[in-house]
């Protein structure tokens, strides 16, 4: 028996309804390894949280202290993560009203079954009114990080985090130990003086010199001697002679130190300055 | 015509002219059949993709602070609706009312989608960490099914209207023909 020849509108109904069938399996099935890839990315960064201090580096840079601290984003999903950018907001109201500083990172792209590194860099600004707090003082600052990305093409994800960031002070417990000044023959006097701190910053190498300067009340320079300094996070101590002229008191002066170091990138940084008791 | 409603035996045929060939006409079939595959689809869809299933998910979820957009009962709701017309769909598929409630079916899902994208956002706390998605872009994709079943449902419903029994006949090749006196049918 013949077989009735379907018409134009039938055909177009039934590619029609096929389309959509296909259309649907094909979303539900997307949406499936979406949610599985999503889920093994979580998994895998979870494994890798615990890297994390494992690759911080900080530079001074100006007169900002910078830390840069980058940690591996494992993606064993099957779809890449795309324009993967972060923020940040430190601050901490009792050191400073406004915020300490800001932090930015990406964009980055990690591909499906491979590996990115995320890269965070802060800047710590020691010319704000907080810098000299901070360059001597370690603190307990407050954060709150913001994530952007898109998963999969067409999910976009935002994260934000609200955490405690450990400030360590690059010059933490600076101080000066001035000992009895011993007249010299050239009408100066040798004072000894010990210069100790401890660098706290993570990832922080400080190599440069160490300026001291000892000027008396009206402001006239007694003595300027300058130390080299090299080291990674510890403790620093400095036992130097300064001599000066006789006229300097000692007492009641004022000792203030300046770390620079040329470069690149040069360095430039006022540490607070000390009445000698 | 109402659906579940056998459709009737093909349309009465002209008395044959002397000499004309002969024909036997299309008996549609029974919507028994078609009655429980779509209280399958009904059950299925229900409980495991549009319904239950969500409604159940939401509450888990919510134990570990999980909360979704949608309210639980409002899921169990517009889910229902939504299985109702696919079950029904299925179950009138054998009758010419498979095209509109097609459409009824395909138009509620949009309406369904539109909704839900009025606030396409799912943020949570977990351990003071705040993760929002945005999944307006998959909700989007999700109105492409539904749109091209709407368009479909039209074609449907409008060449069961010019043609009246050739989707049925296709979809539901003849177990048996009876023997007509000639117009409509198949050639003996």
């Amino acid at each position: 028996m013949m077989q009735p020849t379907p018409s134009a509108l039938y055909r177009l109904a039934q590619v029609l309804r096929v389309l959509a069938i296909l259309a649907l399996v094909f979303l539900v099935l997307f949406l499936a390894t979406v949610a599985f890839s999503a889920v093994e990315l979580g998994e895998g960064i979870a494994k890798q949280s615990g890297s994390l201090h494992h690759s911080v580096a900080a530079a001074i840079v100006g007169t900002d202290i910078v830390v840069n601290v980058t940690f591996p984003v494992p993606n064993q999903g099957y779809y890449n993560v795309q324009g993967l950018t972060l923020a940040a907001i430190f601050s901490n109201q009792t050191i400073q009203s406004g915020p300490l500083a800001v932090t930015t990172g990406g964009p980055t792209n990690i591909p499906g079954h491979g590996h990115g590194n995320l890269s965070l860099l802060t800047s710590f600004d020691m010319a704000n009114p907080a810098g000299p707090f901070l360059l001597l003082h370690d603190a307990e600052i407050q954060g709150v990080l913001w994530l952007n990305a898109s998963y999969a093409v067409i999910v976009p994800v935002n994260l934000e985090v609200a955490f405690n960031y450990h400030w360590g002070a690059p010059f933490a417990n600076l101080s000066y130990t001035i000992g009895t000044p011993v007249p010299q023959k050239n009408e100066t006097v040798a004072i000894p003086v010990t210069i100790h701190f401890e660098n706290h910053t993570p990832g922080l190498a400080l190599a440069g010199n160490l300026a001291v300067v000892v000027t008396n009340p009206n402001g006239t320079l007694c003595t300027r001697q300058t130390f080299p300094v090299e080291t990674h996070e510890g403790p620093v101590t400095l036992k130097e002679t300064f001599y000066a002229g006789e006229s300097c008191s000692i007492s009641g002066d004022t000792i203030a130190s300046v770390f620079t170091s040329p470069g690149p990138p040069p360095i430039d940084i006022s540490l607070p300055t000390e009445t000698i008791p | 015509m109402s659906v579940g409603q056998a459709a009737p035996a093909g349309p009465p045929s002209p008395t044959p002219a002397p000499g004309a060939p002969r024909y036997v006409r299309y008996q549609p079939p029974g919507v028994s059949g078609a009655r429980i595959a779509g209280a399958v689809s009904l059950t299925l869809l229900y409980f495991g993709l549009v319904g239950i299933l969500p409604y159940y998910l939401e509450q888990y979820a919510a134990k570990y602070g999980l909360s979704a957009p949608i309210e639980p009962d409002f899921l169990l709701v517009a889910g229902g609706i939504v299985a109702i017309l696919a079950g029904l769909s299925v179950a009138s598929k054998p009758t010419r009312g498979w095209g509109p409630v097609r459409v009824m079916s395909a138009g509620f899902d949009l309406i369904y989608i539109f909704y839900l994208l009025q606030n396409p956002v799912y943020a949570t706390t977990i351990h003071g960490f705040t993760i929002t998605l945005t999944y307006s872009r998959i909700l989007e994709l999700f109105l492409i099914p539904p749109a091209i079943g709407l368009l479909a449902g039209i074609v449907t419903s409008i060449g069961d209207i010019r043609h009246p029994w050739e989707r049925i006949q296709l979809q539901f090749p003849p177990k048996r023909w009876v023997p007509a006196s000639g117009g409509y049918g198949q050639p003996i």
